[in-house]
């Protein structure tokens, strides 16, 4: 029974092989992008909580992709909840293509907007609501095509276009494009009147959202086109799954398949299609997904778990070029001592490599990743003003990762009204609530803080002298972290590191003659002895005012090569790169800065 | 202290094994014990800080006792029930009791009493809500809140103004019929609701080194009173202190709307000294300031004393007098004086002291305080005050009621107090604005600013304010006689 055999083929293998595709895609490749996706939220599984999905459009594919979005938390949790979820999609487009167009509608209809979907799920900015939304859309069109008599399913085509809104924002198209495209192949109303329904499902369709937008207070774009709160400016990408819903229904529809010629389930058509679908799927992976991002996401996984080492392993495997990838690379050298050793070694943009401004001109990711740094350096209340920049800016103005953090810095603070708050909030959390419970013990309680090993020290390197700073004044902390507690050496690395980074050689010397101390390292750290030795070479020091310090004769010696080649090649970089491309000199003369 | 008694089945609470009677008002959150409310105001719900599977709450007032009995450890009064025992209780105290059921036990709390006014509140609240985050700001909004109701109306927000700030939203006579609000940054400008025009002006005139802030009106609406400040937000190293707002530069102005024109005199924007936060007295005969001699800023910023003063103005002339006033000194205080508020009686000025500056927001220290303008007496509202900042007040139209913002709560967050104040002057116990869920304030991050009273709502819709707040330009106001 060869018919059988393809009905099979439709019925289970592409189900199975596309599940089994974007598990392991997203499983494999999105983990770490992910497992951040999660944490850019707080869900509580409260009324008061749901309420707050009201206020916008398309509020149940939004609580329902921010309840799943949760399950993002525990390992392979992503992986499953997307590829489960593309799965319903798919049915449901299989589903409504069937009964629409009938089984020799090739099966590449109803695939193509999972691909699409997949594709833009691979953007951190692409969240499973959106999904959700074209499902609940779907839905929508499928009771629709099920009533039979045509006055009883065209009244709940109209009284559903703003339900569909209300529950699915903008997914609203995919409903009022199936009604229009659906009446029109019935063809039951003849002459004026076939004029008539059309133009009601479009004036309803258009006028649902400018009338709700003044409920929402939204601008006329935001209301037509509101997909979450997620991304304020969506993309071309962000639409395109909305589009091939819009474009399978309609093709589904509009096409009388049983007139056509085209075998859809010969070897060749199968072949041709799985071309198109390979082709698609590449493509969009290709043009939405950020490689470079899901490293960098692993860097931050890895540093979140104080696995400081892996951290810098994987550095030197990717080898990025990109100052959030030098922002971890960096902590990690710095926490394992290594930093002013290695700091050439290693991709360095200037001192954008050191701290993520906090402004607005970042985006939530960047600010969300941008205390981790003051965190470990020990200026907690810097650390904190990060934090609740990156909760600000983050989608919904919550951000579990941060709630974690503010929670700490006041609880180190002593400040545990404050920690109580954001403690009670995650303890109504699925994932996030026994970490919460844990901390609760400290709350007020001096005795249960003093106990902790990773408190005692938090509030060892609080500086105990008070300075009014403003944002992102960089030199100011690091030199009040030094000052305050000569023996936080991550500061003072930071500081000397800044200074060289920056090319400010007098600052370097200025505060490595203040800060640093003779005996600290056995020999001078590298970065450090390169830094000094642009002093002699340069002729403002002599080698006798660095006697007290240790130089590496190799170091000297490469300085003198250095200058030789510098000199007789007149400063061409390309002379010196091969041998000198990774020390500091290289860096000081060829290195530009963003507003050279 | 707790005193037990240990009783054995009573009749009416016979689901209990026992039912103990302690001598303790319960511990609830918010506080409403022996608060002073008005009769209009929403049901003040509110939850027992104890595990709790039951909870019942007598209320007795001028009428029969009654029983409500709820799930759980929170109360929510079911808004019909409160306004009928509002309606009968205005002038009246209630004595509430609350019993707290858990397992088989039934705790009898010792009554508590709530005075109910028999003056009424201003019918809305209007504030802003913003994330405590300082320097940026990513989402915020001017909200509309109805008191006998839980009902909140957005009067702008930053969706629909992306990146804009919005602030000091100001009313006279708490009628929204007049109302001045600033934006900033995006679509900046100074939004005026006047004679039911609404306009945005651009206020920067003449030799003012910024756009307008701070507004105050005068009495007789023709005039309204602004600072002009440069502010710079700075950060705290170490210590609960998180951040502080520096005054590098004050003046004074005050806007003439029917010849649009700023007017000042060197009383008012004099080089050496700052002028901030103007408030005109009930008659409109007079200015009150905050004045500080200049100190080097940002180092010195904690040697910064604002004195509260006055200026004469005549409203016929808008000419503003040339001798200053000192009517509280810093230097006998000792500290520093700010947001001066004139009862609308005329005879109380509200204003915050705190030990330096004039953004009080920052400083835990910074208190309520009142000075009788008829005898000079002046002294802290001790009942309004906590150990952490109170600020921003407002006076209803009525001058019984104040609303303002306290970080009572956990140091950071400010959400609005409500407090009486009789004839005399004296403040009453004060209350946090109720909402529908108890728990609210538990879970909510974003910090209420600026609580202003107003009689009726507001009227502009918010797409009106968007459409002209996005038109340019704004109308420039030129400036007049003083610079």
């Amino acid at each position: 029974m060869p018919g059988k055999g393809k009905y099979l083929t439709h019925k289970y293998i592409i189900p199975v092989i596309f599940v089994a595709g974007s598990f392991l895609c997203f499983g494999l490749f999105l983990r770490y992008n992910l497992w951040f996706r999660e944490q850019l939220q707080v869900f509580l599984l409260t009324f008061d909580h749901l309420q707050g999905y009201f206020t916008k459009p398309a509020f149940l594919a939004s609580w329902i992709g921010d309840f799943l979005t949760q399950f993002f938390h525990p390992s392979w949790g992503a992986a499953t909840v997307i590829s489960i979820t593309l799965l319903i999609l798919w049915l449901l487009l299989h589903v409504l293509v069937k009964k629409t167009g009938g089984t020799k509608v090739p099966f590449l209809v109803p695939l193509l907007p999972v691909i699409l979907c997949w594709a833009a799920l691979t953007s951190l900015e692409y969240p499973v609501s959106n999904v959700i939304s074209l499902c609940i859309a779907i839905s929508f069109v499928l009771v629709y095509v099920s009533i039979r008599p045509a006055t009883g399913r065209q009244l709940f085509g109209i009284v559903s276009i703003p339900h569909v809104y209300l529950t699915a924002g903008s997914s609203m198209w995919i409903f009022a494009a199936a009604f229009l495209i659906y009446e029109l192949r019935e063809k039951r109303i003849k002459g004026f009147k076939s004029l008539l329904l059309p133009l009601v499902i479009v004036a309803i369709a258009v006028g649902i959202p400018l009338i709700l937008r003044l409920k929402y207070l939204l601008t006329p774009f935001q209301a037509l086109t509101w997909l979450s709160e997620m991304k304020r400016n969506p993309g071309i990408w962000d639409f395109l799954p909305l589009a091939g819903v819009i474009i399978s229904a309609s093709v589904s529809m509009m096409v009388i398949w049983d007139k056509v010629a085209f075998k859809s389930n010969s070897l060749v058509s199968g072949f041709l299609q799985a071309l198109v679908i390979g082709a698609v799927l590449a493509g969009g992976i290709l043009k939405v997904y950020d490689r470079d991002l899901e490293k960098i996401l692993r860097l931050d996984r890895e540093a979140a778990n104080g696995n400081w080492k892996k951290v810098y392993e994987l550095s030197e495997e990717y080898e990025l070029r990109n100052n959030i990838a030098s922002y971890f690379t960096n902590m990690a050298m710095a926490k394992l001592g290594i930093m002013p050793d290695s700091l050439m070694m290693h991709y360095q943009p200037a001192a954008t490599g050191l701290f993520i401004p906090v402004n607005a001109n970042e985006n939530y990711l960047t600010i969300t990743l941008s205390n981790e740094v003051y965190w470990h350096l020990g200026d907690v209340n810097a650390a904190q003003h990060s934090a609740y920049l990156g909760t600000i800016f983050s989608p919904r103005a919550e951000n579990s990762r941060l709630m974690k953090r503010l929670i700490e810095i006041n609880i180190v603070n002593g400040q545990y009204a404050v920690a109580e708050k954001y403690v009670r909030i995650l303890e109504k959390t699925m994932f996030h609530g026994n970490w919460a419970e844990d901390m609760r013990k400290y709350l007020y309680n001096e005795e249960e803080c003093g106990r902790s090993e990773w408190i005692r020290a938090k509030r060892a390197v609080i500086p105990s002298t008070d300075l009014l700073k403003s944002g992102n004044e960089y030199v100011k902390t690091l030199r009040m972290l030094v000052q305050n507690n000569p023996a936080n050496r991550m500061a003072l690395d930071y500081l000397l590191c800044f200074h060289l980074l920056s090319r400010d050689i007098p600052s370097f010397e200025s505060d490595f003659e203040k800060y640093y101390l003779p005996g600290m390292d056995a020999v001078l750290p590298r970065v450090y002895q390169e830094g000094l030795l642009i002093n002699i070479a340069s002729r403002r020091k002599t080698p006798a005012d660095y006697s007290r310090f240790s130089f590496s004769p190799e170091t000297v010696r490469q300085m003198a090569e250095y200058t030789r080649l510098f000199e007789e090649s007149n400063g061409k970089g390309s002379v010196l790169i091969e041998k000198f491309g990774k020390t500091y000199w290289f860096y000081y003369h060829f290195a530009r800065m963003k507003d050279e | 202290m707790f005193f037990f008694f240990l009783l054995p089945f009573s009749a009416c609470n016979e689901e209990y094994r026992s039912v103990i009677t302690i001598n303790n008002y319960p511990s609830i959150f918010p506080d409403y014990k022996e608060v002073t409310i008005p009769y209009n105001i929403a049901p003040l719900n509110f939850r027992v800080k104890e595990e709790a599977e039951r909870l019942i709450v007598k209320i007795k007032g001028k009428g029969p006792e009654h029983e409500f009995r709820f799930r759980g450890n929170k109360a929510r009064f079911h808004q019909k029930d409160w306004e009928g025992i509002m309606k009968t209780s205005a002038g009246n105290d209630l004595e509430i009791t609350v019993s707290v059921g858990h397992q088989d036990s039934l705790k009898v709390y010792k009554s508590f009493t709530i005075h109910v006014s028999e003056d009424k509140i201003d019918d809305y609240m209007v504030y802003r809500l913003i994330m405590p985050g300082f320097q940026n700001w990513n989402q915020m909004g001017i909200y509309l809140r109805e008191l006998s109701s839980f009902s909140e109306e957005t009067v702008i927000n930053s969706r629909l103004l992306p990146g804009t700030c919005m602030n000091c939203h100001t009313f006279l006579h708490n009628d929204p019929q007049n109302m001045v609000l600033h934006l900033r940054e995006s679509y900046g400008g100074t939004i005026l609701y006047h004679n039911n025009v609404l306009e945005k002006l651009n206020t920067k005139a003449g030799k003012m080194f910024a756009n307008a802030a701070f507004p105050a009106w005068h009495p007789s609406a023709k005039y309204i009173a602004f600072s002009v400040n440069r502010v710079n937000q700075v950060f705290h190293a170490s210590g609960s202190f998180r951040a502080a707002a520096i005054d590098m530069k004050s003046d004074i102005f005050i806007y003439d709307i029917e010849r649009n024109e700023m007017l000042t005199s060197p009383a008012l924007s004099a080089g050496d000294n700052f002028e901030t936060f103007p408030c005109f007295s009930a008659d409109g005969t007079k200015l009150f300031y905050c004045s500080a001699d200049s100190v080097q800023m940002p180092q010195k910023f904690q040697q910064a004393r604002y004195s509260l003063c006055s200026v004469s103005f005549d409203p016929e002339t808008g000419t503003i007098g040339s001798s200053p006033d000192t009517v509280l000194s810093a230097a006998v205080t000792g500290k520093s004086m700010s947001l001066p508020r004139v009862s609308p009686n005329g005879r109380f000025l509200m204003f915050v002291m705190a030990d330096h500056g004039c953004f009080p927001s920052y400083n835990p220290e910074a208190d309520l305080w009142m000075l009788d303008l008829e005898n000079g007496n002046y002294e802290p509202l001790t009942i309004l005050n906590s150990d952490n900042v109170e600020s921003w007040h407002s006076w209803s139209s009525d001058g019984h009621w104040v609303v303002f913002s306290s970080r009572r709560e956990n140091g950071l967050h400010s959400n609005p107090f409500i407090a009486y104040i009789d004839s005399n002057g004296k403040p009453h116990k004060p209350f946090l604005l109720p909402q529908e869920d108890p728990s609210f304030y538990d879970s909510f991050l974003f910090s209420y600013n600026i609580p202003e009273l107003i009689k009726a709502p507001v009227k502009v819709r918010p797409y009106t304010i968007v459409k002209t707040a996005r038109s340019s330009p704004a109308v420039q106001v030129s400036s007049g006689s003083g610079h």
